[in-house]
């Protein structure tokens, strides 16, 4: 046994069972610092007050052999009239409906979790969407302007990603897409985190079988996916825990992204610098401008606020 | 370690007898946890409808309660049941609530970029628990917040004690992925 001999820890070491030393050392030290406690503000003392009050006269002592009253409701909706309201319009409008297909779009400066038919899960970036059949079968297949990052289930039938330029067929598994079609930055991108996917161009190129960990894209045009690069996965997956993060990237993708999540519009009036090369980390950024403002440090521009975002410039040579 | 289950088992018994002041205490002892634990099925406002309806059930039922069963797990059980039927029912997209919304809503707002590391490590660790596939996070919380066992955990979300065991190793190992790469990751330029 171990330091931890609680009760409550035992169940922490079944599950600790079979991994080696260091990292059950490791995975402790990360239980410990979740902490018991749930870092929220909740429930609110008033409502719980107000609940309690209603099911108090709902709960009093038996005194005859009736029933007791059901407490009233906090809120009164009759509960069928959603219901039958929602089945009248699915009854005129589902069939028309099901035959289109769905369009799920997260707004800039959001993300959107979607749930799809077979249960997977996809988590959009800002300004990405997809877009797939309602009928969910035989085919799983979904079409991504954007970026996400995919949890699929496993099924009998494989599950495939379209983007503009490129395919990715999976079986069960967690990884990311990034395919902006407009973008300066013409590539479709997958970094996958767990399972196998295969890659292919759009064109019928080849397929490249992934193994986790790795990061490969294909550019605009191109015949066939680029070699593997194992060291993309921290700036890759950024996004989803709200960071905004890019090694070796233009400039001119980099505001696209910062427009996207923040909503506004970022004009840059140095074109030359649209090609310019960075390396940079924000997490979790508060605004537009603080990346913008750090931006034009680092590369020596200026930049106004305009109304719908900022214009970049080069400063006057003297003033 | 075994005086808080001996207390609710007490309640239990006292409940079954019909004692309205056992109802009461256990009202008091468990509406917090409870209602966080639905809260994250169906959100804020249903949750309190949610543990109404529970404790109202148990009120009815209480002289069907069987002494043997933990009433802990029961409960938790009973609002999950509640909570998922009232999601099922009336909002099928409430699983498209923008992500983050729900976790993020109580915690203190993360306004600039240098603060982050040390002063709410522990927010940060709660955000990352959000992201995790449904039913692993919710695994992970009764285990973490809740004090539940893999065994108690494995009878409410109707899963084997094996597959809790697994989720919590996979949960931690997931924060610990992602510790690793908010170290790895120096600010630059």
């Amino acid at each position: 046994m171990n330091r931890h001999d609680e009760p409550e820890h035992t169940d922490l070491e079944t599950s600790l069972d079979g991994v080696s030393p260091e990292e059950a050392d490791r995975l402790r030290a990360v239980w410990a610092a979740v902490g018991a406690e749930e870092p929220i503000d909740f429930p609110d003392a008033g409502a719980v007050a107000q609940l309690w009050q209603a099911l108090d006269a709902g709960a009093r002592p038996r005194r005859t052999a009736a029933r007791p009253a059901r407490a009233p409701r906090l809120r009164r909706i009759p509960r069928w009239m959603p219901a039958l309201a929602a089945a009248v319009l699915v009854g005129v409008v589902g069939l028309g409906l099901w035959l289109r297909p769905v369009v799920r779009t997260a707004p800039p400066g959001r993300q959107l979790a979607v749930t799809l038919p077979d249960g997977s899960h996809v988590i959009l970036n800002s300004g990405a969407s997809i877009r797939y059949a309602r009928r969910f079968a035989p085919m799983r297949a979904v079409h991504l302007d954007g970026e996400a990052f995919f949890e699929v289930v496993p099924g009998e039938a494989s599950f495939v990603v379209h983007t503009f330029n490129a395919r990715v067929t999976v079986h069960g598994t967690r990884f990311n897409v990034r395919a902006w079609p407009g973008s300066l930055e013409r590539r479709t991108t997958v970094t996958l985190a767990e399972g196998r996917v295969a890659l292919a161009p759009a064109n019928g190129g080849e397929a490249v079988i992934m193994a986790p960990g790795e990061t490969r894209w294909i550019a605009r045009g191109a015949t066939e996916p680029s070699p593997a690069d194992t060291l993309a996965q921290a700036y890759t997956l950024a996004w989803r825990t709200g960071d905004l993060v890019f090694k070796d990237q233009w400039l001119g993708v980099i505001l696209e992204d910062v427009e996207r999540r923040f909503a506004v519009d970022i004009e840059l009036l140095a074109p030359e610098m649209r090609t310019r090369r960075l390396n940079l980390a924000f997490r979790q950024p508060g605004s537009a401008e603080a990346v913008v403002r750090d931006l034009c440090t680092a590369l020596g521009l200026s930049y106004r606020e305009t109304t719908r975002g900022f214009e970049l410039f080069t400063p006057p040579a003297s003033i | 370690m075994q005086e808080p289950d001996a207390a609710l088992t007490a309640l239990a018994r006292r409940l079954q007898s019909g004692d309205h002041t056992a109802f009461t205490e256990l009202f008091r002892r468990m509406h917090a946890p409870l209602l966080r634990y639905a809260r994250r099925i169906v959100g804020e406002q249903a949750a309190y409808d949610v543990l109404q309806d529970v404790f109202m059930k148990l009120w009815e039922t209480r002289d069907t309660l069987t002494v043997n069963v933990s009433l802990k797990a029961l409960l938790y059980t009973m609002i999950r049941n509640r909570a998922l039927n009232l999601r099922r029912r009336t909002n099928r997209f409430d699983a498209d609530m923008p992500v983050g919304d729900l976790q993020d809503q109580h915690l203190p707002a993360a306004d600039g970029e240098e603060q982050l590391w040390a002063r709410d490590l522990h927010h940060q660790l709660y955000r990352w628990i959000g992201q995790l596939p449904e039913r692993r996070a919710e695994a992970f919380v009764l285990s973490r917040y809740h004090g539940l066992k893999h065994s108690e955990i494995a009878a409410i979300m109707g899963i084997s004690k094996r597959t809790v065991d697994t989720h919590i190793l996979l949960a931690l190992r997931h924060l610990r992925a992602r510790l690793d790469a908010l170290e790895n990751q120096g600010v630059q330029p």
